[in-house]
C-alpha cells in the first residue's frame, strides 16, 4: 500500500518527464556535444571532436563579440519600448470611461494586428513599404514635411533601430493584453477613494495602479526579454546581416554560421552560448523580482 | 447515466472527427496520395525568367500529357541552397529536382542522381551540349567522377548592359568629352567603368539626353545584399584582376596586395554611382532600375536580358551589350573582364521517383529545348544558340548574343570542391561588405579571408 503511495504519483508524471527528456535534454545535450566538433554540413557524418576550439575561436573573433553587442542593445530597446507602450496604452485603455466602449474594442484589436500576423509578414511589409528608402511610408510622411528622407534599413547608423522599432510593434500588443486585463482587475472603489483624497491621475497611475501590476510587469519584461533576445524571423526577412552587419543579431549569426559558411559545430558553439546567457538573464531577473518582493 | 452516455459518444464523435481531419489534411496525406498512384514530382527552382514559362505553360501542358503531377517551389538564391541542402541531409527525399548552381553542388553532392543512366536508357542527346559546357555544368570530376550530375540550362557569366540612347546622344558624348578627356563609349577598362558611371550619376531635376529627370539617375549597378549579392557582384573584380581564389595545390592568391586595390575600387563605385537601396537587392533587382530609366548602365546576367528589354519599360530598344571591361595591370594578362561561370541548371535527387523526375526533365529541356529558349532566352544547347526561329525571335539577339558568347570564352569554372561557397563565395562577399560598411579595415579583412580559407583547407585535409 505504502509503495503504491509511493509510485501511483510518479506513474502520473513519467509521461511530462520523458517528453521533457526527448524535447529538452536531448537537444540540449546533442547541441553541446556538437559544439565540442568540427561537423560541416556537407559532411554531417564526418565529426572531429575539437573540445573548446569553437568557443574559443568565437571569444578571438571581433565580429563575434559585435553581434553580441547588436544582440544586447537589440533586446534592451525592444524589451523597453514595448513595455513602455505597451502600459502607456493599456492605462489609457483601461480608463473609465474609454474601457469596454466600441472604440476601445475597435482599437484594441487594431493594436493585436502585428502581434497576429506572422513574424515574416510583419518583416516584408516593413521591409517593403513601411522603410523602403524611396517608395516607402516612413520617408514620404517625412517627404511631406519638408524633411530629409532618413536611411532606414540601408543604413549602418539607423538599421538596428528600424529593426528594434519594427521588432517592439509586433511586441507592444503583447504586454497591452496582459497589462490591459490587470488593470482592469484593480477595483474602481480604490481609484474613485484616491480620486476623492484629490491624487491626480498621474499619481493615481503611479502609486497606485503601476504597485498593483508589478508581478504583471515582471512577468511581461521577462518574456519580452527572452523572445527579443533569440529573435530571428523578424529580423532576418526584415534586414538580413543589415548593412555592417549593424542587425546581426546572435540567433542570424547561429543561422548564417550552420548555413551559408556551413560550419554546425561553429553553429551550436554560439547557440550554446545563447543558451547560457538567456539561462543566466532569466534566473538573475527572476531573484531580483523575488528579492524586490521580499523588500516590501 | 443517460446524460454521462451522451458525453462519452460525443467525446468519441470529436475524436473520430478530429482524426479524420488529420487523416484528408495535405501533410497526413501525402503518403497517400502516391499510394494512389498519382505521381509528384516536386522542384526547388531559382527565381528567374524561366518560372513564368514553367508555371504557365510547360507544367500545366506535361500534367496534361501525362497525369504526373508536378510542384514547384521557388525561393530566393540563399535560401534555396540551404533548403536544398537541409532536405538532402535529413534524407526526406522532398525535393526530386532541383536548381543546380555548380558553387552550391558541394552542398548536398552525396545525395543527387547520375543521369548516365537515364540518359542511355531514354536516349538523350548529349552531344547538343559543349564539352566545356559539361566540364564547367553538368560534371564534378571531384566529388562525383565520371558522371553526369545535372543538364545545363543557362550557364552564364555576368555582361555590360547599358543605354545606348544616352551613350550616343550628342550633349552627353560633348559632355563626357570635355570631363573626362576620351569619347562616351562601353568602357574597356574598370576605371572607365567607373567615369561613365560617375558621370551619369545625377540628382532629379538634372537632364540626361535633354530630357529633365523627376528621379534621381545612377550611374552603375548590381544587386549587392550580403553576403550572396555582394559576393556575385565582387567576385568580377576579384576575378577581373586576375585572381583565382587558389590554385591545384590549395595554396591562396587572396593575400596578394592587388585585392586592396580591388575594394577600394569597389567602395568608390558602389558609394559615389550606386542606387542607395542596392544594398538591399539579391540578385537581379537592379534591372528594374535599368528598365525604368533610373540607371544608365549595370552588371547584366544574361538571364536578366528580358528583364532589361521589358517590352513595358523605358529602356526596351535602347539597350547596348558588351564585355566585361579589363582590369590594368591583371595578374593573368586578361584582354577583358571576367566573373566567375555563373548560372546553371537542373539536377535531379536520387528519389522513388527519379525515373518520372528524368522523363519531365528531358521533354522540357530536350523535345522542347527551342520553345524553352523562345520564352525565357536561357541558352544552354547547340540546337538553342543554332536554331533559326530562336535567333529571330528578339531583336536584341543580334547584339546580346555576341557580347554574351565573347564573355563566355572568359569565364572562370570553379573549382569542384565542396567547400567552394565556405571558401569563396560566402567569405568573399563578406569580405566586401566588411570593407564597404567600415566594420573592418581592408587589411583586416582580408587577413581574416585568409585566415578563414587555410584554417577551412586544413581542417579537410587539403594542405598540412
Amino acid at each position: 500500500m505504502a509503495s503504491q503511495r509511493f509510485f501511483r504519483p510518479w506513474g502520473f508524471i513519467l509521461p511530462g518527464i520523458v517528453l521533457g527528456i526527448i524535447t529538452l535534454v536531448v537537444p540540449i545535450v546533442m547541441g553541446f556535444r556538437y559544439s565540442l566538433h568540427r561537423i560541416r554540413l556537407y559532411r554531417l557524418s564526418d565529426q572531429v571532436f575539437v573540445g573548446f576550439q569553437n568557443y574559443m575561436r568565437l571569444f578571438d573573433d571581433p565580429l563575434f563579440m559585435m553581434s553580441v553587442r547588436v544582440t544586447f542593445w537589440f533586446t534592451i530597446g525592444c524589451t523597453i519600448l514595448a513595455v513602455v507602450f505597451g502600459l502607456a496604452i493599456s492605462a489609457v485603455m483601461s480608463t473609465r470611461g474609454i474601457r469596454g466602449t466600441g472604440a476601445a474594442r475597435f482599437y484594441m484589436a487594431f493594436y493585436l494586428v502585428p502581434f497576429v500576423a506572422t513574424q515574416v509578414v510583419v518583416g516584408m511589409l516593413g521591409r517593403l513599404y513601411i522603410w523602403e528608402p524611396e517608395y516607402g511610408m516612413i520617408n514620404w510622411i517625412i517627404g511631406l514635411v519638408g524633411m530629409d528622407p532618413v536611411g532606414g534599413l540601408i543604413s549602418a547608423d539607423t538599421a538596428l533601430m528600424v529593426t528594434t522599432i519594427t521588432n517592439s510593434w509586433r511586441l507592444v500588443p503583447l504586454a497591452l493584453l496582459v497589462f490591459y486585463a490587470a488593470l482592469a482587475t484593480i477595483p474602481d472603489a480604490i481609484v474613485e477613494s484616491a480620486e476623492v483624497d484629490g491624487a491626480s491621475a498621474l499619481t493615481i497611475f503611479f502609486r497606485i495602479k503601476l504597485p498593483m501590476i508589478r508581478f504583471h510587469i515582471s512577468f511581461v519584461t521577462l518574456i519580452i526579454l527572452t523572445s527579443a533576445f533569440r529573435e530571428f524571423d523578424l529580423v532576418y526577412a526584415l534586414s538580413g546581416l543589415g548593412p555592417g552587419r549593424s542587425t546581426n543579431v546572435m540567433s542570424l549569426l547561429v543561422y548564417h554560421m550552420g548555413l551559408s559558411t556551413a560550419n554546425i559545430g561553429l553553429a551550436n558553439a554560439i547557440s550554446f552560448i545563447m543558451f547560457g546567457m538567456v539561462a543566466v538573464l532569466a534566473v538573475v531577473y527572476i531573484k531580483a523580482a523575488k528579492l524586490s518582493e521580499m523588500r516590501e | 447515466m443517460r446524460e454521462g452516455k451522451t458525453k462519452q459518444r460525443a467525446t468519441l464523435l470529436v475524436a473520430v472527427a478530429t482524426l479524420l481531419v488529420f487523416a484528408v489534411s495535405p501533410v497526413f496525406a501525402g503518403g497517400a496520395r502516391e499510394a494512389d498512384g498519382q505521381v509528384t514530382i516536386r522542384i526547388a527552382e531559382h527565381p528567374g525568367p524561366h518560372v513564368q514559362p514553367l508555371e504557365e505553360y510547360f507544367i500545366p501542358r506535361y500534367e496534361e500529357l501525362t497525369g504526373v503531377r508536378i510542384e514547384m517551389e521557388v525561393l530566393p538564391p540563399d535560401q534555396l541552397w540551404q533548403r536544398m541542402a537541409l532536405e538532402a541531409q535529413s534524407g526526406s527525399n522532398y525535393y526530386d529536382i532541383g536548381y543546380h548552381s555548380p558553387g552550391w553542388f558541394g552542398y548536398y553532392y552525396e545525395s543527387v542522381a547520375d543521369l548516365r543512366p537515364y540518359m542511355e536508357r531514354n536516349n538523350f542527346d548529349l552531344s547538343q551540349y559543349s564539352e566545356a559546357v559539361q566540364e564547367s555544368h553538368m560534371t564534378n570530376e571531384l566529388l562525383r567522377p565520371g558522371e553526369i550530375i545535372a543538364l545545363a540550362r543557362n550557364p552564364q557569366t555576368p555582361i555590360y548592359a547599358y543605354r545606348t540612347d544616352w551613350f550616343a546622344h550628342p550633349d552627353e558624348q560633348a559632355n563626357f568629352r570635355a570631363e573626362y578627356g576620351y569619347d562616351l563609349a562601353p568602357p574597356e577598362t574598370w576605371e572607365q567603368l567607373y567615369d561613365i558611371a560617375e558621370f551619369f550619376t545625377r540628382p532629379a531635376g538634372a537632364t540626361v539626353a535633354g530630357e529633365t529627370l523627376s528621379e534621381a539617375l545612377y550611374g552603375y549597378s548590381a544587386s549587392i545584399s550580403a553576403p550572396g549579392g555582394m559576393a556575385r557582384a565582387f567576385l568580377a573584380i576579384v576575378y577581373s584582376m586576375g585572381l583565382d581564389g587558389f590554385d591545384e595545390n590549395y595554396q591562396t592568391d587572396l593575400d596578394n596586395p592587388i585585392l586592396l586595390d580591388g575594394v577600394a575600387y569597389w567602395q568608390r563605385l558602389v558609394e559615389n554611382t550606386f542606387p542607395p537601396a542596392a544594398a538591399t537587392w539579391n540578385f537581379l533587382e537592379h534591372l528594374d532600375y535599368f528598365r525604368n530609366g533610373r540607371l544608365a548602365s549595370a552588371e547584366l546576367w544574361p538571364e536578366g536580358v528580358m528583364r532589361a528589354e521589358d517590352p513595358a519599360g523605358q529602356a526596351v530598344g535602347n539597350v547596348g551589350y558588351s564585355t566585361f571591361p579589363r582590369w590594368e595591370g591583371n595578374l593573368a594578362d586578361l584582354p577583358i573582364g571576367r566573373s566567375f561561370l555563373g548560372g546553371g541548371g537542373i539536377l535531379m535527387f536520387d528519389t522513388p521517383r527519379s525515373e518520372e523526375a528524368f522523363k519531365f526533365l528531358q521533354w522540357v529541356y530536350e523535345e522542347n529545348a527551342v520553345e524553352f529558349t523562345k520564352r525565357t532566352a536561357m541558352f544552354a544547347r547547340n540546337d538553342q544558340f543554332e536554331n533559326e526561329e530562336v535567333l529571330a525571335s528578339a531583336d536584341f539577339y543580334d547584339t546580346f548574343l555576341p557580347a554574351f558568347g565573347e564573355q563566355m570564352a572568359y569565364g572562370f569554372p570553379r573549382q569542384d570542391i565542396a567547400e567552394w561557397g565556405a571558401v569563396m563565395y560566402t567569405p568573399v562577399g563578406e569580405f566586401a561588405a566588411d570593407v564597404i560598411s567600415g566594420v573592418m579595415t581592408p587589411q583586416a579583412a582580408q587577413q581574416r579571408l585568409v585566415n578563414n580559407m587555410n584554417t577551412v583547407f586544413r581542417e579537410e585535409g587539403y594542405i598540412d
